[in-house]
């Protein structure tokens, strides 16, 4: 089986894939919210916060030593963002007992602590523990600060950042370090009820377990009174771009970084969507798309350099590591890939080698558990449900006159470079 | 064919090994959609002095060889990349080089047949140039400079630096800008006649696949191709002496926050099941020193100078063998203080019955989800063969580890004059 089983209430939804296939259990649970610039901020601290204690496990030692007893089952709490969506991810793992030698009813166990982190936190005076949050909130400081200690993390989201300027998806996933010090225990906590009550909420469960039992285990614990958020602003996929912009920064680095944003006007949605993850993989997805052929092979002039389709908002990002005199020499290749793939210059193995590439990898993730969720998530974000059976079936449709007719619609916004302080030539 | 077996977590693994001294592991795994293959040498960056079975005299070869040689086996002597012949049948290839292993590997879900005779024959039929080689010095000096500006990456360096004196571990596996100018096709031929023979390698494969198909695959394979004999390679390695090269060291990098490692050599020069009972010994002592549950953790954690992520690793190996702690800090001297006086503590007193038994229970979890993954488990398999050890002995030994047994491994491992730390710090 590999088609989720779907249980709904009071818009909490229940995905349940019952195999066999892993030795270990597997629970996502999700809030989907709208990104937006008063919330981002509160909500990116919200699942850390949570992931602390609870009532029950009151010390991040306390749920630490419950989740070791349960044979090292993980709990992970992060901020996701999806589109214009922001979403606080909770992911459990947990070994199936049937592979040890002792440990009984070590899911449902590890049910009952997932939703005590997410459901039943560490109150005082009706909000949250003050010292818990003014050491999340110190935390989270941090997480934004480090985010330029990956030089190439970095500049790719610079240069979704600029490109997007003024729109909902141009909000960083962590939100804002100067709206931290306004986050107060009350203030957090309203932001908390808010999503309890009102955000959709998604529960997969991928494992060995009886699908009835799961779900009336998990409406019986997830029991709240709600009043769910139905419809969420659609996100802006069309653009017109009139002049690339060029945006220079400048760090103290060996080595330079070379992005680009390019509009794609093709959404997930789109019955155009799977071309489009054609076209970018004959232009830079995988090693035998052109940019890694003509950047890295026939010229030497990166050892990476790659695009990647997001496919929420229709953009696709162009990023290498180049030599800082190079970088000029570089836009100029990939700049003739794009048109070579406009004019329609893309062999039969072009195609053939990307649909295969593409296959293997829809393929592969039905492997990894949590990519069963992640996948059926940003269906249900996106509006369009698919399975992965169907992209496939997809991929082995299109054709190069579909590459090339979605290839005519991409647009060069931005091309953001990274490049070392001036005067200094250390490379 | 061979079958080892392991009843408690289900799995077998079919063991041959060839007429040319290959050894070939296939692992079945029910259910999963990919096959993951990895084709490798024992012979990694250390390796720079050896004997050519043979020869008189000891070869040294300059830095980086082992590293240079992994990129240069992706070329053919058709002229087609091995990327590409890979992309035909939808494969996803790769490989890696690390301080003993290089590694080449691929993951598909369809052409199993024709993809592993691809992985085979690629990694058997060198094609190296004066012109091929030169190309590559490029593409290697940007894959150096990419990792120069990564933290991550220095800051291990300079601990690996720092522990050892004259043993080769310490030369960057990479090389260097200037020792790669230094590398050519002959000594390239040299490497790859002495280390990629055989008898000095082999193959695991991991999926949903029959074990007597594979094995006969592969040896009919390796029957078609003229190999012979040879003997055990002598490999060179001067003796390294007992304290650290450097107790600390500091460098400045543009960065949001210091980052920290520190870790302790250890003279252990042990293999086969006695290096299991080693490994796990003084990881079980670690995980229940300093884990995410222990109090040591815990009380940095509350103190605010370490996040969830600060963590730590065992590595070993008949050759070398370390253990590496570390994460961000604020205040890299204070972590040190707390640390330094809970070892002490630890050799003293030892950990207790409890923390032991949690450690465990959570180490043996950790190595069932291992399992979940294709890729995960072809690792460990190749890792632990390429040791003389056999990975399905891990949980029964852990299983039958005392508390005394880790407890004298953590008074002999956390000698204060083998430790070195390694910081980078902002800018």
């Amino acid at each position: 089986m590999n088609q989720f089983q779907t249980r709904e209430e009071r818009g909490i939804y229940v995905h349940v894939l019952p195999t066999d296939k892993f030795r270990m259990n597997t629970i996502v649970a999700t809030f989907t919210q709208e990104l937006r610039e008063e919330t981002a901020t509160p909500l990116a601290v919200l699942p850390y916060l949570l992931n602390r204690g609870s009532e029950r496990y009151p010390t991040p030692e306390k749920l630490q030593l419950a989740l070791d007893e349960l044979y090292g089952a993980s709990l992970s709490a992060i901020i996701d963002k999806k589109g214009e969506r922001q979403v606080v991810d909770f992911s459990m793992n947990v070994p199936n007992e049937k592979f040890l030698k002792q440990g009984e009813g070590l899911f449902k166990k590890a049910l009952g602590i997932l939703s005590d982190v997410m459901l039943r936190p560490r109150l005082e005076d009706g909000a949250f523990l003050p010292e818990y949050v003014q050491a999340e909130k110190e935390q989270h400081k941090k997480r934004l600060a480090a985010v330029i200690d990956d030089k190439i993390v970095y500049a790719g989201e610079r240069c979704i950042q600029e490109m997007t300027k003024g729109e909902p998806f141009a909000i960083p996933r962590l939100g804002y370090e100067e709206r931290i010090d306004e986050i107060t225990p009350q203030s957090l906590y309203a932001v908390y009820q808010e999503l309890l009550k009102t955000a959709p909420i998604h529960i997969y469960v991928i494992g060995d377990v009886e699908i009835d039992q799961v779900v009336q285990d998990i409406f019986s614990v997830f029991n709240m009174e709600r009043d769910p958020q139905l419809h969420f602003q659609a996100v802006q996929v069309q653009h017109e771009t009139h002049e690339v912009k060029e945006v220079v920064e400048r760090l103290a680095i060996n080595q330079g970084k070379l992005n680009i944003g390019v509009w794609s006007n093709v959404a997930w949605e789109s019955d155009d969507y799977a071309a489009m993850h054609v076209c970018n993989g004959v232009l830079g997805a995988f090693p035998h798309s052109k940019l890694f052929v003509n950047v890295r092979e026939k010229h030497s002039l990166a050892y990476y350099c790659m695009s990647r389709l997001e496919g929420h908002k229709g953009i696709i990002s162009v990023y290498a590591g180049v030599e800082f005199d190079k970088i000029d020499q570089a836009v100029d290749i990939i700049r003739e890939q794009f048109e070579t793939i406009k004019k329609g210059d893309i062999s039969a193995e072009e195609m053939e080698f990307t649909i295969s590439a593409l296959i293997n990898a829809y393929k592969t993730a039905m492997d990894t558990p949590t990519s069963f969720a992640d996948f059926h998530l940003n269906g249900l974000i996106a509006g369009r449900v698919r399975t992965r059976e169907e992209m496939i079936e997809a991929f082995q449709k299109v054709t190069v006159e579909d590459v090339v007719r979605v290839a005519q619609g991409l647009q060069f916004d931005t091309i953001y470079t990274l490049r070392n302080e001036e005067g200094n030539h250390g490379a | 064919m061979r079958e080892i077996r392991n009843e408690q977590l289900k799995l077998s693994a079919f063991h041959d090994q060839l007429d040319n001294g290959l050894n070939v592991y296939v692992i079945p795994r029910e259910g999963f959609k990919q096959t993951y293959a990895m084709f490798s040498t024992k012979y990694g960056s250390i390796d720079r002095e050896f004997v050519v079975p043979g020869a008189d005299e000891p070869t040294i070869v300059p830095d980086g060889i082992a590293h240079f040689l992994e990129h240069k086996m992706f070329e053919q002597e058709s002229g087609e990349d091995v990327f590409k012949t890979f992309a035909r049948y939808g494969a996803m290839s790769n490989a890696f080089t690390s301080f003993d292993t290089t590694a080449y590997l691929f993951s598909s879900t369809d052409f199993l047949d024709e993809n592993l005779t691809t992985l085979l024959n690629y990694v058997q039929e060198p094609y190296f140039t004066e012109e091929n080689v030169e190309k590559e010095k490029g593409i290697i000096e940007q894959e150096i400079r990419m990792y120069d500006d990564d933290p991550a990456w220095r800051v291990y360096f300079n601990l690996i630096e720092g522990m050892y004196q004259v043993h080769p571990i310490a030369i960057d596996i990479a090389g260097t800008v200037d020792t790669i100018q230094q590398i050519d096709k002959d000594t390239l031929y040299k490497c790859y006649n002495t280390f990629y023979h055989p008898s000095n390698m082999s193959v695991v494969v991991v999926g949903d696949v029959d074990p007597v198909h594979i094995h006969a695959l592969i040896r009919d394979n390796q029957a078609a191709k003229d190999f012979k004999r040879q003997p055990e390679i002598e490999r060179i390695i001067q003796n390294e002496p007992t304290p650290v090269r450097r107790a600390r060291h500091e460098e400045k990098m543009l960065i949001s926050m210091p980052s920290m490692q520190f870790g302790f050599k250890d003279m252990s020069r042990v293999s086969g099941k006695e290096m299991i009972i080693n490994e796990y010994a003084t990881s079980i002592g670690l995980e229940a020193l300093i884990g995410r549950s222990s109090p040591l953790f815990n009380r940095m954690y509350e103190e605010g100078i370490i996040d969830k992520r600060f963590s730590w690793s065992y590595d070993v190996t008949p050759r070398f063998a370390h253990s590496i702690f570390g994460g961000n800090t604020k205040d890299p001297d204070r972590v040190l203080a707390v640390v330094e006086a809970a070892f002490a503590e630890a050799t003293e007193h030892g950990v207790s019955e409890e923390d032991f038994n949690r450690a465990r229970c959570k180490m043996v979890g950790q190595m069932v989800a291992a399992l979940d993954s294709a890729r995960a488990l072809a690792r460990y398999f190749t890792s632990y063969t390429f040791r003389d050890a056999d990975f399905f002995d891990i949980i029964g030994v852990m299983e039958s580890l005392t508390l005394e047994q880790v407890n004298q491994r953590l008074r002999e491992h956390l000698d204060p004059e083998m430790r070195t730390v390694s910081i980078v710090l902002p800018k």
